[in-house]
């Protein structure tokens, strides 16, 4: 096993090294200069100038990708033009913030798909199914964006429940706990239907497995069927999809980030692509990659422990 | 972007077999809400398609001393700030929607179908080389790339469309190659390569009807993944030049006055699900229809 | 009767001043809570340049002078400052016995330290070529120093010491931070930096040993709040007590509640419509002209940002002091009929779907706009290129992302452009200079002409009031009659606070947080 994930590390530096690569060629084709935008427009031309020295911008392209490798090999990922700090700090600083809001998305996510996909599936083609299908699926067509705004409007302004926005301090506090709640909500909807057609396919699947007959076979009380015999198996490509879930929540929680103004990467990632802050987009971007590779390596080992079937060598 | 999601990992489609007509729109349309779907769907292509006729205005019709009146019978879902009609700008927008929709789903169809059947025939560098191109398209989020997309090229419609196609491509790359590697286990394509077949005409003849039907399915879904993802776009900003109307767009101009004028911000909101949701149905119910596991369900 | 006028009045004033006097004794552990339209970045004084940042900032250090309320220049590290004779050497008098937040002294050997490191090109600050009018500076004795420019200029203090680069921060802390210097900012300041949680919060407290009126609050706590709908949700939910913008049509509504109080004030920010003379179809001074005309520009301003900007017809901000007299400099009314003809004068006349053409060559223009960087900026644009086809004029608008819009607006690759300027003092050379003068840092379009340019340099020099009102009476007027530019609205600065908040001064010329607290 850890042949395989050797394997696999090893695999995803190219793929890493390609994405910052990508990350700093399209930023590159982007109009706009880096350091005008920090100096701002009242500034002198020669004082822009004095600036893009200073911070390398007018050594040829490939100097200073060479330059931001060799800073990621470090495990510095570079410094950023905007605030001189390294990209690690600034990404250290928020990446906890969007693993927190990204797992508590998809703990409501899970909870609330896994229960409407086994109504679905107990009773298939009946209305409860088109129900929670229906649901479901308008689930997944929300624009996260505008369910987000409704939420704020209700729970904040009009029942005053909520905090509007921010993060209020970790979610083992109440202070905490409430304002991470709208945005997990709004984050989490999506993620909860797709889990439970999921759950719903896959226990159906199941269900007419030769084992799970033979436990009905037997007389068990159908409760104990699903919930003993065949929602075990069923959950497990539930399992992999919340971990690719994960992994695309990491970094795709931007927009919710930027309506609830929450402390993550999506904000800094944001801000860092207007501001035309290379190395910041550069690095988050690898980051991210890497986590998004260790959250799928991590799924996949995962899986071998709930399905002794697989084996990986 | 968050809400790109493909609700079923496809591979489990890949080198399903090719659906028997009739028995196959049975199926389809034995879900009822995939009726609903195909209601919502049409609707929309309706609405976009007789917009001039239907539209109770221009979508740039500016009157200031009427700008955010609420709902009321002259102007159904009121006025923006602007004080151009919501409704009329919705029933404009739907063209704007289908079309990104559209268009983005076919460049991700197009350039992943060719890149995925390239992948699958030609093992080897080839490969390697496109499944690690796509993978790098895969470990950056979405929306992310978008973003960067949108900073170079400037926002505007088609370049939304451009930064939404490109990323559907990886999901059919991989899915089209899944497909070819299945088939081409298949004794067939062995006899009709030991016959001398060229691999233009293997492509052609043999393993594009196999793809066929996943592909299917996986493109209806996109384009309702393409139209939330370029609306997210717009809600940042990026989207179509004004005075263009673009949902997200609208949304965006709509959240300034989501307390004083709410028919700005929430009308548009819905005129995007209804339609993503539509989209999802069809997908949904053909993903049913085609997977032979689900089928006595 | 008057008497009894008297006493009443006396009463009043008595009642004021206990009341002002029980309403200082804030109960203690006081914080208030302020929403930032983003998170700060830098505090080295050399780099602050965004206004998040420089708004915190102004909190904790202080520079030698500061404008007033009232919007005068007055005392601050610098007790008192005298010109020479030749106009050429300041020489300030400090304030003595002032510490900075970590114990060390003020003197005049800081100030001569960090006004090297702004002109050293090896710091790279992008406020060094200001600063490069100093030539000379001079340690007079211990809290007296003297610097001499390379020509006088009359607005040397707001040109230079008002910068942000102007806050004077701690030298032992540059010694001894290393490169935590930029994040762990120590001034003089009424406020001394206590907390960042990245994205979250900035939390100040109050400097106990602050040379100045001590600050009424323990307490000050900013926090980001990057969408302004929320900062309006959160300030009526409670989660914030100042809010720095709104939409107008919120402040339309929290301005009737008596849970808020709305303050409002025209500041020194100016918003324009740029007309590109180099390029067709605005090389032509009447199609120039036409389009002033064609504009009703008070309509558009108050309609989508009444109340956060007033409409304008010059660009120079309403509150300067030396702001001409209505009246008395060109102007263009809102005349389509007089458009139309300039137009038809032009050589320009309706064509197909009542676009103007000449010869095979449409009256059509691009209109550059930013988006969510001024006040309503895309609307108005919007606005604009939608009348403009009521005399013949072809409009479409280009919304671009800040960056690449200023990276083509300043290359001048543009027909006409939305644009603003914004300044910390009215001074009417440094929006008149920058923008109008021959090679001048914001003129990106070439604009030049050599009478304007004699006018606008006697006016640096020129240390009358009466000669320098006179002189930026005729630089309006020729700017005006150039037609180089539709002037649209001078912004406002808003803030919006709980009822709660009592002591708060707004003014545009500065944000003086100490004297607030809440009730």
């Amino acid at each position: 096993m850890w042949r395989y994930v050797a394997r696999k590390l090893l695999a995803a530096i190219p793929v890493l090294l390609g994405a910052a690569l990508l990350a700093f060629m399209i930023l590159h084709l982007s109009p706009g200069d880096p350091a005008r935008l920090i100096a701002g427009e009242n500034a002198f031309e020669e004082d822009v100038e004095n600036i893009r020295r200073k911070l390398g911008l007018d050594q040829p392209f490939a100097v200073q990708y060479l330059r931001f490798v060799a800073s990621s090999a470090k495990g510095e990922f570079g410094r950023s033009i905007r605030t001189g700090r390294l990209v690690r700090d600034d990404v250290g600083a928020r990446f906890p913030n969007t693993i927190e809001l990204a797992v508590a998305s998809l703990i409501l996510a899970v909870i609330l798909g896994v229960a409407a996909g086994i109504v679905a599936a107990v009773r298939p083609n009946t209305a409860y199914d088109y129900g929670a299908t229906f649901a479901a699926l308008a689930g997944i067509s929300t624009p996260t964006f505008w369910l987000g705004l409704l939420l704020m409007l209700l729970f904040s302004y009009h029942l005053g429940w909520l905090p509007a926005s921010g993060r209020a301090g970790p979610p083992w506090t109440i202070d905490g706990l409430r304002s991470i709640l709208m945005p997990a909500i709004a984050l989490g909807t999506p993620s909860a239907a797709i889990i439970a057609r999921l759950t719903r396919s896959s226990l159906l699947d199941v269900l007419r497995q030769d084992y799970v007959r033979t436990a009905r076979a037997k007389g068990l009380i159908e409760r104990i069927v699903i919930g003993h015999h065949a929602l075990r198996n069923a959950l497990i490509p539930v399992v992999t999809v919340v971990g690719l879930r994960l992994g695309a929540l990491l970094g795709g929680a931007v927009i919710t980030e930027q309506v609830f103004s929450w402390p993550g990467i999506g904000t800094l990632i944001v801000t860092a692509i207007s501001s035309r802050d290379y190395p910041m987009v550069q690095g988050t971007m690898m980051i991210v990659a890497l986590v998004f590779v260790l959250v799928n390596l991590g799924v996949d080992l995962l899986y071998a422990l709930v399905d002794p079937r697989i084996k990986y060598e | 972007m968050s809400n790109a999601a493909r609700p079923v990992p496809l591979a489990m489609l890949a080198g399903s077999t090719r659906p028997g007509g009739s028995a196959f729109l049975r199926r389809l349309f034995r879900r009822r809400i995939v009726i609903i779907g195909v209601v919502l769907v049409a609707a929309f292509f309706a609405i976009s398609i007789s917009a001039p006729v239907l539209a109770p205005q221009g979508y740039d019709e500016q009157e200031l001393e009427r700008r955010l009146k609420p709902p009321s019978p002259g102007f159904l879902l009121g006025t923006d700030m602007l004080g151009r009609d919501v409704l009329a700008r919705i029933i404009w927008g739907a063209r704007v929607s289908l079309m990104v929709g559209f268009l983005a789903m076919f460049l991700g169809l197009v350039f992943g179908s060719v890149l995925g059947l390239l992948s699958g025939m030609y093992a080897g560098g080839t490969d390697r080389a496109i499944m690690g191109f796509m993978d790098i398209l895969l470990a950056f989020p979405g929306i992310l790339l978008a973003l960067a997309v949108v900073a170079a090229l400037g926002p505007g419609l088609y370049q939304v469309m451009i930064a939404v196609g490109i990323n559907q491509i990886p999901a059919f790359a991989r899915l089209v190659r899944g497909s070819v590697l299945s088939v081409r286990k298949n004794e067939y394509i062995e006899a009709a390569r030991a016959v001398g077949a060229s691999d233009l005409r293997l492509m052609v003849r043999h393993i594009t009807p196999n793809v066929l039907a996943p592909v299917i399915v996986l493109a209806s879904l996109d384009v309702g993944t393409a139209i939330l993802a370029s609306a997210g776009l717009s809600f940042l900003g990026l989207g179509a030049q004004p005075p263009i109307p673009d949902w997200g767009g609208m949304i965006n101009q709509g959240r300034a006055f989501l307390r004083t004028a709410w028919w700005v911000g929430v009308f548009p909101g819905l005129a995007i699900m209804l339609t993503v949701l539509g989209f999802n149905l069809i997908g949904d119910g053909l993903r049913d229809a085609l997977d032979p596991r689900l089928r006595q369900a | 009767m008057a008497r009894r006028h008297c006493a009443v009045a006396l009463g009043l004033a008595v009642i004021l001043l206990l009341g002002g006097n029980v309403a200082t004794s804030a109960p203690a552990g006081q914080e208030i809570v302020i929403g930032n339209e983003a998170d700060v970045t830098v505090f080295d004084p050399l780099r602050i340049q965004e206004a998040p940042t420089s708004f915190v900032a102004d909190m904790i250090y202080d520079p030698l002078v500061r404008r007033t309320l009232d919007g005068k220049i007055g005392p601050a590290l610098a007790e008192r400052w005298k010109t020479s004779p030749d106009r050429r050497t300041w020489t300030f008098s400090l304030r003595k016995g002032v510490k900075f937040h970590d114990g060390s002294d003020f003197d005049a050997s800081v100030v001569e330290w960090h006004l090297k490191r702004v002109l050293d090109p090896k710091e790279g600050s992008g406020f060094r070529r200001q600063f490069m009018v100093i030539e000379k500076i001079t340690i007079v004795d211990s809290h007296t120093i003297a610097l001499t420019l390379t020509e006088p200029n009359v607005a040397f203090l707001e040109f230079v010491l008002l910068t942000n680069a102007g806050y004077i921060p701690s030298r032992r802390a540059y010694e001894t931070l290393g490169a935590e210097f930029p994040f762990k900012p120590i001034g003089t300041g009424p406020y001394r930096w206590s907390q960042w949680i990245q994205g979250q919060r900035v939390v100040l407290e109050r400097n106990p040993n602050y040379w100045g009126a001590a600050p009424k609050t323990d307490r000050i706590v900013i926090r980001p709040v990057l969408d302004v709908n929320t900062g309006v949700i959160e300030l009526e939910t409670g989660g914030l007590h100042f809010i720095l913008r709104a939409s107008r049509e919120d402040l339309d509504r929290l301005s009737k509640d008596s849970r808020f109080k709305v303050h409002r004030v025209p500041t020194y920010r100016i918003r324009f419509i740029s007309l590109n003379p180099m390029r067709p179809p605005f090389d032509d001074i009447k199609v120039r002209q036409a389009i002033n005309h064609a504009l009703n520009v008070p309509q558009i301003v108050n309609a989508l940002a009444g109340g956060m900007a007033i409409p304008v017809d010059t660009t120079l901000p309403v509150e300067s002091k030396l702001h001409p007299k209505q009246g008395s400099y060109a102007v263009y009314a809102h005349n389509v009929e007089r458009a139309r003809s300039l137009l038809t004068e032009a050589g320009w006349r309706p064509g197909a779907g009542g676009i103007r053409q000449k010869g095979d060559r449409t009256l059509q223009f691009v209109l550059h706009s930013p988006n969510g960087r001024y006040f309503a900026d895309k609307e108005i644009s919007e606005v604009i290129c939608n009348r403009v086809r009521a005399v013949g004029m072809e409009c479409r608008v280009k919304v671009m992302e800040w960056a690449a819009f200023l990276a083509e607006v300043r290359a001048g690759k543009f027909d006409a452009a939305f644009l603003g300027w914004n300044q910390s003092s009215g001074e009417p050379s440094l929006f008149l200079d920058p923008m109008a003068a021959t090679g001048g840092r914001a003129n990106y379009t070439s604009l030049t002409d050599p009478a304007l340019d004699q006018i606008l340099r006697e006016g640096l020099i020129a240390f009358s009031e009466g000669r320098r009102m006179l002189l930026y009476n005729r630089a309006v007027d020729i700017i005006n009659k150039h037609a180089w530019y539709v002037p649209i609205s001078n912004e406002f600065k808003v803030a919006v606070t709980t009822s709660r908040l009592e002591g708060y001064v707004h003014s545009p010329a500065r944000n003086d947080f100490t004297t607030m607290y809440l009730k």
